[in-house]
């Protein structure tokens, strides 16, 4: 039972793509961890609950979006994979989206803190 | 001789011979005539002359001959050509579009009447002329000739425009056999045109670089769906950098340059000979440099469409390389001594049936 969803296809875009503004000014990475990722972990955490993020419906997970959305989450936002681990939740019906969450976790792993 | 200006068609003289192309315009079956050609058409477009001396530049001058036909300093003989893939249709398309957008005008047709349908069926039916301004756009973005249904090339500037490409993409495929492809496809479909894309608006074309032409900071996205062997072909191309030149900009990890190191010549025998293992490293170590290796998994990623169908090809030609990859085959790779003006990506896939609805 998760307290908070986020549905990517739904909430943000069904073709999110690049890193910022610069790649795509409404559908990028970071706005999509910094205006709809960070407040929602944040209040999950907060709530000592988890966040559900569902990928069914995403047409397109390009590793740009997918690195700079959550990589970005320990490289900019001070989160480490192990909270991550704990309070985010990836779900999906389609099975084709497994390679994207693989993808996903292991940018989050690959990812250092910038500060 | 004649030249169509799209409203309008009229008599004119040429004061040089015209330059004749290869029957074949494809960078697969002719690339060393193929790059050639493209590259005297980029030249004969003068487009550093045109901005620097804009009112000076007609494609129609008055000539003083004593019928009072106008000319034509020279121009590209397109009745020659048999064949002309989507791919190569689509850089013409290119370069034609910018010469207009940045002229005002596009150059006459000439000799429409003798074009043979190996260059003007892809033409047209890719939107040469619409996008060049010889006639208004019109009609559906998806029109069929025989077999192959072709998507009309469209132009964009970043990811924004993912969404109407995919679609119009999607609704290309659905002429195949087998109807719109799995979602598997689609969605990796999507991933690697969009990761082209994010390449072309973050890397393509720098503020800090001196560019050989003037840029529109465009992509062109073209299409074709072929019944025939139930293949189809996406094609993106922009007029940027080149990953040639870009890649040895770049302070890249130890691998990569040990690799690259060993693929580079000792002598130089021609222009843009190593342009080719540029590309193969680029593919290998993606395009990130030692500091950010957060970054720069685009370009396996584009790969990745290949091998995750298990079908298919890509091939990427930029700058005067060309890199292809065919599912279960080794990496094939040479390099030429003329560009194609940017980076030409194309993928071929061959639908298999459908496994699985979305």
């Amino acid at each position: 039972m998760h307290d908070l969803k986020i549905d990517i296809a739904k909430d943000f875009s069904a073709y999110p793509i690049g890193r910022d503004a610069e790649d795509s000014v409404d559908s990028n990475g970071q706005k999509f961890r910094e205006e709809f990722l960070v407040p929602a972990l944040e209040a999950a955490e907060a709530a000592n609950s988890t966040l559900e993020v569902s990928f069914e419906g995403v047409e397109s997970f390009g590793s740009s979006f997918l690195e700079e959305a959550f990589g970005g989450l320990v490289r900019k936002n001070g989160w480490s994979e192990h909270q991550l681990r704990k309070i985010l939740k990836i779900t999906y019906d389609w099975r084709g989206y497994a390679r994207m969450e693989r993808r996903m976790w292991a940018h989050i792993a690959d990812a250092k803190p910038e500060n | 001789m004649t030249a169509w200006l799209g409203d309008v068609e009229e008599e004119v003289v040429s004061r040089r011979a015209p330059a004749v192309p290869p029957a074949e315009l494809c960078v697969h079956s002719n690339p060393a005539e193929t790059l050639s050609l493209l590259g005297r058409l980029r030249n004969s477009l003068q487009l550093k002359n045109a901005l620097n001396y804009p009112e000076r530049y007609l494609w129609l001058r008055n000539a003083k001959t004593p019928r009072g036909l106008r000319s034509i300093p020279s121009y590209i003989d397109f009745s020659v050509i048999k064949r002309m893939s989507p791919a190569a249709a689509l850089v013409v398309t290119a370069e034609y579009h910018r010469a207009a957008e940045i002229i005002g005008s596009a150059p006459p047709a000439i000799d429409l009447h003798r074009w043979g349908n190996g260059a003007f069926i892809p033409l047209f039916r890719l939107g040469f002329f619409e996008a060049i301004g010889h006639l208004e756009y019109g009609g559906e973005a998806l029109n069929q000739y025989d077999e192959i249904k072709y998507l009309k090339a469209v132009s964009g500037k970043n990811g924004a425009d993912l969404p109407r490409i995919s679609l119009s993409l999607m609704e290309l495929a659905g002429f195949l056999e087998n109807g719109e492809p799995d979602r598997t496809t689609r969605v990796e479909l999507n991933n690697a045109i969009g990761e082209a894309i994010v390449n072309v608006a973050r890397w393509a074309y720098p503020d800090d670089h001196q560019f050989d032409f003037p840029h529109l900071s465009n992509f062109w996205v073209t299409g074709a769906a072929d019944r025939r062997n139930n293949s189809f072909t996406v094609v993106i191309y922009d007029q940027g950098i080149t990953i040639p030149v870009s890649y040895p900009r770049k302070a890249l990890k130890q691998a990569a340059m040990d690799y690259l190191k060993s693929l580079l010549s000792v002598d130089t025998k021609f222009a843009f000979q190593d342009d080719s293992a540029y590309i193969d490293c680029a593919m290998k170590f993606g395009n990130s440099q030692s500091d950010q290796v957060h970054r720069g998994q685009g370009l396996p990623q584009m790969r990745e469409l290949i091998d995750v169908v298990q079908g298919g090809a890509l091939t990427i030609c930029s700058r005067g390389g060309l890199w292809h990859y065919e599912y279960g085959k080794p990496i094939v790779r040479s390099s030429y001594p003329d560009s194609v003006g940017g980076t030409l990506i194309e993928w071929k896939l061959f639908l298999p049936e459908r496994q699985e609805h979305a």
